[in-house]
């Protein structure tokens, strides 16, 4: 076996390969600054907390209507709309796999230039793609399995094709940190997208290992989260947000890819509906946050914490 | 992590609206930060950009910044949350720099095990990666790596060993 010395000199040279010497990065970091200075970018105000009693009161209301809302939430199996109808596990997996695969291939390109003239095609086929693969969920019903994976890819593929405009329009317009913005965002929805095809296609029923080692080792990712969004060591609260979103959909995710076995059903039912709180309350702060609306971040941060102390409780019921 | 007295001096100017204050601050951090990137993404150009963005999200949100906390790991903090999101970029790549041709040349012995290290290290959650970017890339110590990926020293050294555990078990599944 390789000593620790060793894998450490390994580790350092395989890196060094790819950090080349980038020696104008100051005077381009103090060029950025600059510009988005002179764009009118301003520091942000001292996060400041919620003190006056109008916002206090709002956020309980909030909280409030966020609670009533989440036990009113319809769990399992939904009755069909008429004309709509319920599928199948395999006939949902089958339509998955058909439009998903289509999706992340058509998604797969990258443009390196304004002049690239086969750019915005390329985009147009990745909306057909997304709009195909939305079309055909809005005409069916996802079975009980996958219903709370069909929600959130539903939200995410609306997600791409608002990036989406948003990445045409700063393409079309030269703008290169639009392009960006929007090619990182895309970026993100696709990367959760991916890995919900995974566990949609894939999905078994787990062994009673495997299915407790996924819920101990998702539940250990979203107990150590960041939620405070104030905390002078968090860089800001949509990165917080959404790294705690990627967590609660990973975790959402594996306990499809592999459903717990019979004996856990109960409780594993328990642990989706707090899961599906935590992602009620994350939506909550997403509305909020562009909007600048902090008692309503407030109130979804509130909803968020209990949701996410409520899965650390179901997960030890599951774990012992 | 507190910060030396001149240190938080400058932070106060730079959190009152010193511009000057600010780069004076950030300027030492931007050679580990690349690091940083360049050890999370493996692509120079990316890790470029995630710097670029990483210091305005850092000006942007100083005043978040607490009293008497040192910038160093907060700044890192902040440019693995833009490694995060910069992974796996797609739709837009435009290179900013190509890396230097190698002058010398390597056994292809080593240039084969750089690119299964590479690899292997691709592979692993972005926590574990982090730790180990950090301890063995950047010689930070187990309270500064703490600080940044936002665990407590004992957590962090657990993940540290639990990387380095993953790590070689990759290693010795790629190389049979």
């Amino acid at each position: 076996m390789v000593s620790e010395r060793d894998l450490k000199s390994q580790f350092r040279s395989a890196l060094e390969e790819v950090t080349p010497p980038a020696p104008w990065l100051k005077a381009a970091v103090a060029n950025e600054l600059k510009k988005r200075r002179q764009a009118g970018l301003r520091p942000a105000p001292n996060p400041r907390l919620v003190t006056s009693f109008a916002a206090a009161l709002l956020a309980i209301v909030l909280i409030a209507s966020l609670v009533i809302g989440l036990r009113l939430w319809p769990f399992g199996p939904q009755p069909a709309h008429p004309g709509i109808r319920v599928l199948t596990i395999g006939e949902y997996q089958a339509v998955t796999k058909a439009d998903g695969s289509r999706f992340l291939t058509t998604s797969e390109f990258m443009c390196n230039s304004f002049d690239d003239t086969t750019c915005l095609p390329k985009v147009a086929l990745a909306d057909a793609a997304t709009q195909h693969w939305l079309d055909d969920l809005s005409h069916s019903q996802a079975p009980a399995r996958f219903a709370v994976l069909d929600d959130v890819i539903r939200r995410n593929l609306a997600r791409v094709l608002a990036v989406s405009k948003t990445f045409v329009i700063a393409f079309k317009a030269k703008d290169s940190k639009g392009t960006g913005a929007a090619s990182t965002d895309i970026s993100n929805v696709i990367l959760a997208l991916e890995g919900l095809y995974g566990d949609i296609t894939l999905s078994s029923q787990g062994t009673l290992a495997t299915y407790t080692a996924f819920v101990k080792a998702d539940a250990a990712a979203l107990t150590a989260a960041h939620l405070s969004c104030v905390s002078g060591q968090a860089p800001s609260c949509a990165d917080d947000i959404a790294s705690v979103k990627r967590k609660v959909e990973a975790f959402e995710g594996n306990l499809v890819r592999f459903y717990a076995p019979d004996s856990l059903a109960a409780k594993d039912s328990l642990l989706r509906a707090d899961l599906v709180a935590a992602d009620r309350a994350i939506a909550l702060i997403e509305s909020a946050l562009p909007a600048g609306n902090q008692s309503g971040v407030d109130a979804g941060l509130v909803a968020l914490r209990q949701a996410v102390a409520q899965t650390t409780v179901d997960a030890a019921s599951i774990t012992g | 992590m507190a910060a030396p007295p001149a240190a938080m001096t400058l932070v106060r100017e730079a959190q009152s609206g010193d511009d000057v204050a600010f780069e004076i601050l950030l300027n030492p951090l931007l050679e580990p930060g690349y690091r940083l990137a360049c050890g999370m993404l493996h692509d120079p150009s990316a890790a470029e950009d995630a710097v670029q963005e990483a210091a305005v999200k850092a000006w942007r949100k100083l005043k978040q910044l607490r009293e008497g906390t040192d910038m160093k790991p907060w700044f890192l903090g902040i440019v693995a949350n833009e490694c995060r999101s910069a992974k796996r970029s797609r739709w837009w790549s435009v290179a900013k720099s190509v890396p230097p041709e190698r002058t010398t040349a390597e056994p292809a012995d080593a240039v084969l095990a750089g690119l299964e290290l590479r690899r292997a290290l691709l592979a692993m959650e972005d926590g574990k990666r982090l730790v180990l970017v950090l301890h063995w890339y950047l010689d930070l110590r187990l309270e500064e790596i703490a600080a940044i990926a936002g665990l407590s020293v004992h957590a962090a050294e657990s993940r540290l060993q639990r990387g380095i555990h993953e790590l070689r078990q990759r290693l010795e599944g790629q190389r049979g």
